[in-house]
């Protein structure tokens, strides 16, 4: 089955990777995950697994305790489940669709944790969907809500609407540039944090990061999802603007080294996962600068998740040299092809 | 004495506190103490915790066994019904990641038809005086009408 990043659209957005929604939701009629029993766990695992079976648009694999761990260790980095959830011991279950855009924890620190994830930026469109499931589990389940705290959750950060709205960015220029702590400081002032997503630290590999909401009380779901997005479209705005500067500035340069990435990629025989991310993300801005043509085009997301350890290697066999191999040679297939 | 912190260790530290004039006793095991001297009082939660002037360490949560000793040490609760059992203690931090705000999202499902008419109702308002600020006439009619029905429906 084709899975939700599997293929780009052709003119996909060059700087918007992918969105993600997330739910957190407790029943009024247990205690949190961490107080249950193992005969409650058990029991709300198959509730739930009762509701996944009625959501018939879609077939779900189900992950849990029985699963190897290397098998969640490869959904965790794939941030299909959280690598707490991947590394518990407790009765819990992931039920995953099949293109891996909707997943749904039970018993993670929440009682469920209802992620959705598409290409670009499409807040709104996977908010309604999330909504739709939301009320299908909740008519079902009945979840803990107080009127003036809203969805009650085991942290008290994650109250209110109990959403977590987030946006993944390319953002070579601007990290290059030194500007994001600038903006960084005043979306901070708005209630959005812009971190980086793999690595935390002023140089995130392959520029990637994240945009989301910190606190989901006092705002409304439609209000939320809007200031992300106003955050991400301004962005968007200054990260062009920089990549058109540094174009103006020295195109040879710049030429160079999205085609020495090119090169590296193409025929590299070892590659460990922070190159091969830092020379994507050169591809990445090639492409969208014509210095390379369409045709080598990507789905970056996809292709960074099969650069992943634990993807690149399922059983944990592997030595770290022979999994820089293997990267390299998945990487060179790719690109090689692409010519 | 035992810990008002940990109720676990013998209070060896004593201390008055006093926040706005209000002076309060305390009573700490060595353990909590240097914690409470360390750099750690930064900390979102082991802070406002320590800090609360009601310190009632013998409350629990009577649906799910919590004490407000775990409380303070995770700073995350244990069941719902925690909000309500620790809600003296839970103000001053609820109070700092949100001010005075209330939720103003989604209502479940299956929330009973009160919570659903009061809802509809603060928000019809809000649109009324949009809709007049807007000098939209008409649909400030149709508002009033709904805010008169539903005034009705929850004498
Ligand atoms: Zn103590
Ligand atoms: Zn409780």
């Amino acid at each position: 089955m084709n899975k939700w990043y599997s293929t780009a659209p052709k003119g996909a957005d060059p700087i918007v990777l992918s969105s993600r929604i997330r739910l957190a939701r407790n029943l009024a009629s247990l205690p949190f995950p961490g107080r249950m029993s193992r005969e409650q766990q058990t029991d709300l695992v198959a509730r739930v697994r009762e509701c996944v079976s009625a959501w018939h648009a879609e077939s779900f694999t189900e992950y849990n305790e029985t699963t190897p761990a290397n098998t969640l260790a490869a959904l965790a980095e794939s941030h299909l489940i959280s690598p707490d959830f991947a590394g518990a011991s407790h009765i819990r279950a992931a039920f995953i669709s099949g293109d891996e855009s909707v997943s749904l924890m039970v018993c993670e620190e929440d009682h469920l944790r209802l992620q959705l994830l598409g290409q670009g930026l499409c807040l709104t469109e996977l908010y309604a969907k999330a909504d739709r499931l939301d009320d299908d589990l909740g008519g079902r389940l009945h979840f803990a809500f107080d009127e003036q705290l809203g969805f009650l959750t085991h942290c008290p950060t994650n109250l209110g609407c109990g959403l977590r709205a987030s946006v993944m960015l390319h953002l070579p220029a601007l990290a290059q540039s030194g500007g994001l702590r600038r903006i960084s400081e005043n979306a901070a002032k708005m209630g959005i944090a812009l971190r980086g997503f793999f690595g935390e630290g002023s140089d995130p590999a392959g520029a990637l990061y994240q945009i989301s909401n910190q606190a989901s009380l006092g705002l409304s779901e439609g209000e939320i999802l809007q200031r992300v997005t106003e955050v991400v479209e301004h962005l968007l705005r200054e990260e062009m603007r920089l990549r058109r500067e540094l174009l103006r500035a020295d195109e040879g340069a710049l030429s160079d080294r999205v085609w020495r990435a090119h090169g590296l990629l193409s025929s590299a025989r070892r590659m460990s996962t922070a190159e091969a991310m830092r020379l994507l993300s050169d591809i990445r801005l090639g492409i969208s600068l014509s210095l390379l043509p369409e045709e080598a085009d990507l789905p970056l997301f996809g292709l960074l998740r099969e650069i992943m350890p634990a993807v690149i290697d399922p059983q944990g066999k592997m030595t770290p040299t022979e999994r820089d191999t293997a990267r390299a040679d998945l990487l060179r297939k790719t690109f090689s092809r692409k010519e | 004495m035992l810990c008002e912190n940990c109720g676990k260790n013998a209070a060896t530290y004593h201390f008055t506190q006093n926040i706005n004039g209000h002076e309060t006793a305390h009573h700490l095991c060595a353990q909590c103490a240097a914690k409470a001297g360390s750099s750690d009082l930064s900390d979102l939660f082991g802070s406002f915790f320590f800090g609360a002037p009601s310190l009632r360490r013998a409350a629990v949560c009577e649906s799910c066994g919590m004490t407000y000793a775990e409380l303070s040490r995770s700073g995350k609760v244990g069941c719902a019904a925690c909000y309500t059992a620790f809600a003296g203690e839970l103000r001053p931090t609820l109070q700092r990641l949100y001010g005075n705000a209330r939720h103003t999202g989604k209502v479940p499902a299956d929330a009973s038809q009160d919570l659903r008419r009061r809802r509809r109702l603060s928000e019809a308002k809000r649109e009324l005086s949009e809709a007049i600020a807007a000098q939209e006439f008409e649909r400030a009619a149709a508002l009033r009408d709904e805010i008169r029905a539903l005034d009705a429906e929850n004498q």
